[in-house]
């Protein structure tokens, strides 16, 4: 079968998660780093609010009382959404990196200030990180799963990928037969790069060869 | 004495099945051998004297048992010509060792007039206890081995899974009949007879597939050392073809089909389920007994959209999927294309 695309060097890979800029092997042996998809923080304003006057007078938010209990605004730059609850307090998510996450939660910051409530940046944290990658090659799941049975689940009724749960770093993988990789669970981004050169060459060891028939 | 004589014929026990061939701990019980300690006879000639309670050598005549509890049922009762009355069994039914409070069931006799009244009491309180769950998991759990026609080791294992999870409490919050789905999943998946959530969402009370899978998550994490095996296709091939009434040809291709399409990969991502039932749809097609998509769709729970998605996929490949050799191949050409 010619199906299987085989990575060349690792300075020249069309890898979408690796840029034109060479690969620090001695950080990234297996020469793949994972992409950053999705950030979420959360920051504490440090005032009381009034949901509605902040749905009245902002654009881009949208408060349904009955629906939920917080108000869902919405930045173009960095294209984040925030959920803003009556305590002041607040969760970001959407955005691609943490620079862009802390970023956007100072822009809702100062758009409530702008609403005259005395908000403050307090106690911004990193709550989660997903991160996902290719490795090029079709993976045989049964088979890591079998020989993984404390850390996986895999059940091809339920859901096409496997789940991993990695204990050090505590992260969790989704693992598909095309070889993608979905990484999340993660505080900082070294655990998502660290997760994925654990679980790398488990992942070459179950390489699946397919037949050529 | 009594204490020693008894513990000879455990050390006795214990030393024949040293000497046994290799054999792993169940099948040492069937090497239990006694003998007298005093004449040390290896094939003795032991007598149970049940009247006395006894064991007695024939050899020397050394009692060796003393006061052994007769375990046999009392009478032999058959449908009561009198209707109630005078059953005159004086013992409790067989015990169960999965319920929490086995060996006991003591109840209010029948003998004055305050009896009744003391038996409708006993009957709210002390059933009430731990086991009134476990006895409606166990009620239901066999209801469902039943419908399926499952064999009662299945059953057994289901219910000694569902007791396992019911002591380690973890079940509270948790849709009780999605557990006793999950247990009879896992017990059938041990013994090597799948079946799918599907199907055993058809038989419980509106159990959704979301909660059995997320019964079936939690209770396999809580079992020790229970390595259970993912699906494959044969599991299934067998008896959906058999459902289908379909010869034994079609079957053994599509198994291989189905094996050869998961091997192959063009098939990646797709539950094995929906394979199977794809690969029997193609050699059903080419044999002479076909079967429509209607069909395979009703027997086997998945939609016909899944399956024809699938046959897809099989039907680009068909050239190498068939086995070498086999009847099929020369009607590959008449293969319809969805």
């Amino acid at each position: 079968m010619s199906n299987t695309t085989t990575t060349t060097t690792t300075t020249t890979t069309g890898n979408s998660s690796t840029p034109a800029q060479n690969v620090d092997i001695s950080k990234h042996p297996s020469g793949i780093i994972p992409t950053l998809q999705n950030i979420v923080s959360t920051v504490n304003m440090a005032t009381e609010l009034d949901l509605k006057a902040i749905a009245l007078g902002a654009r881009n938010a949208e408060y349904n009382p009955k629906r939920f209990a917080a108000v869902i605004m919405r930045i173009r730059e960095p294209k984040t959404t925030a959920l803003i609850f009556k305590s002041g307090k607040m969760v970001c998510t959407g955005a691609k990196s943490e620079e862009a996450s802390r970023l956007a939660a100072r822009k809702y910051a100062r758009i409530i200030q702008k609403l005259d409530f005395p908000a403050k940046f307090t106690d911004f944290k990193i709550q989660n990180i997903v991160g996902s990658c290719d490795v090029k090659f079709p993976i045989k799941l049964e088979g890591l799963h079998n020989s993984h049975t404390a850390f996986t689940n895999y059940e091809p009724e339920i859901f096409p990928g496997l789940i991993y749960k990695m204990i050090q770093p505590k992260v969790v993988l989704l693992i598909f037969v095309s070889g993608k990789i979905v990484l999340t669970g993660a505080k900082v981004r070294e655990e998502i790069y660290d997760a994925f050169e654990q679980i790398y060459p488990v992942l070459t060891a179950f390489r699946k060869n397919t037949i050529a028939n | 004495m009594n204490m020693q004589n008894i513990a000879s014929i455990a050390t006795g026990t214990a030393n024949t099945t040293a000497s046994a061939p290799k054999s792993k701990s169940k099948t040492a019980l069937f090497y239990n051998k006694l003998w007298c300690p005093v004449c040390k006879v290896t094939d003795p000639d032991i007598v149970e004297d049940y009247a006395k309670g006894d064991m007695i050598c024939r050899e020397c005549g050394v009692v060796i048992g003393d006061r052994i509890v007769d375990e046999h049922s009392e009478w032999r009762t058959f449908s009561n010509s009198e209707s109630t009355g005078s059953d005159p069994n004086r013992v409790g039914g067989p015990t169960n060792p999965l319920l929490r409070d086995s060996a006991l069931s003591t109840t209010i006799g029948k003998g004055s007039k305050d009896t009744s009244s003391l038996t409708r009491l006993q009957n709210k309180s002390a059933l009430g206890t731990g086991d009134r769950n476990l006895l409606a998991a166990f009620k239901e759990i066999g209801r469902m081995a039943d419908h399926m026609g499952l064999p009662q080791t299945v059953a057994d294992l289901a219910n000694e899974l569902y007791r396992n999870m019911d002591d380690k409490k973890t079940i509270k919050g948790r849709s009780a009949d999605g557990m006793y789905a999950a247990a009879l999943l896992i017990a059938c998946r041990h013994e090597k007879i799948s079946r799918t959530f599907k199907e055993i969402s058809a038989l419980t009370n509106n159990v959704s597939k979301k909660d059995i899978s997320r019964c079936f998550k939690i209770m396999k994490e809580n079992i020790p050392n229970f390595n259970l095996q993912t699906i494959s296709t044969d599991d299934f091939t067998t008896r959906f073809c058999s459902n289908l009434k379909l010869p034994v040809e079609v079957k053994k291709a599509a198994e291989y089909v189905s094996k050869t399409a998961m091997d192959m990969g063009i098939v990646a991502g797709k539950s094995p389920i929906s394979v199977t039932a794809a690969s029997i749809y193609l050699v059903s097609q080419l044999s002479t007994e076909k079967r429509t998509q209607k069909n395979i769709a009703d027997v086997s729970g998945v939609s016909e959209v899944t399956i024809r998605n699938a046959y897809k996929d099989l039907y680009a490949k068909r050239d190498s999927l068939l086995p070498p050799g086999s009847p099929f191949l020369t009607q590959l050409s008449s293969l319809p294309p969805s």
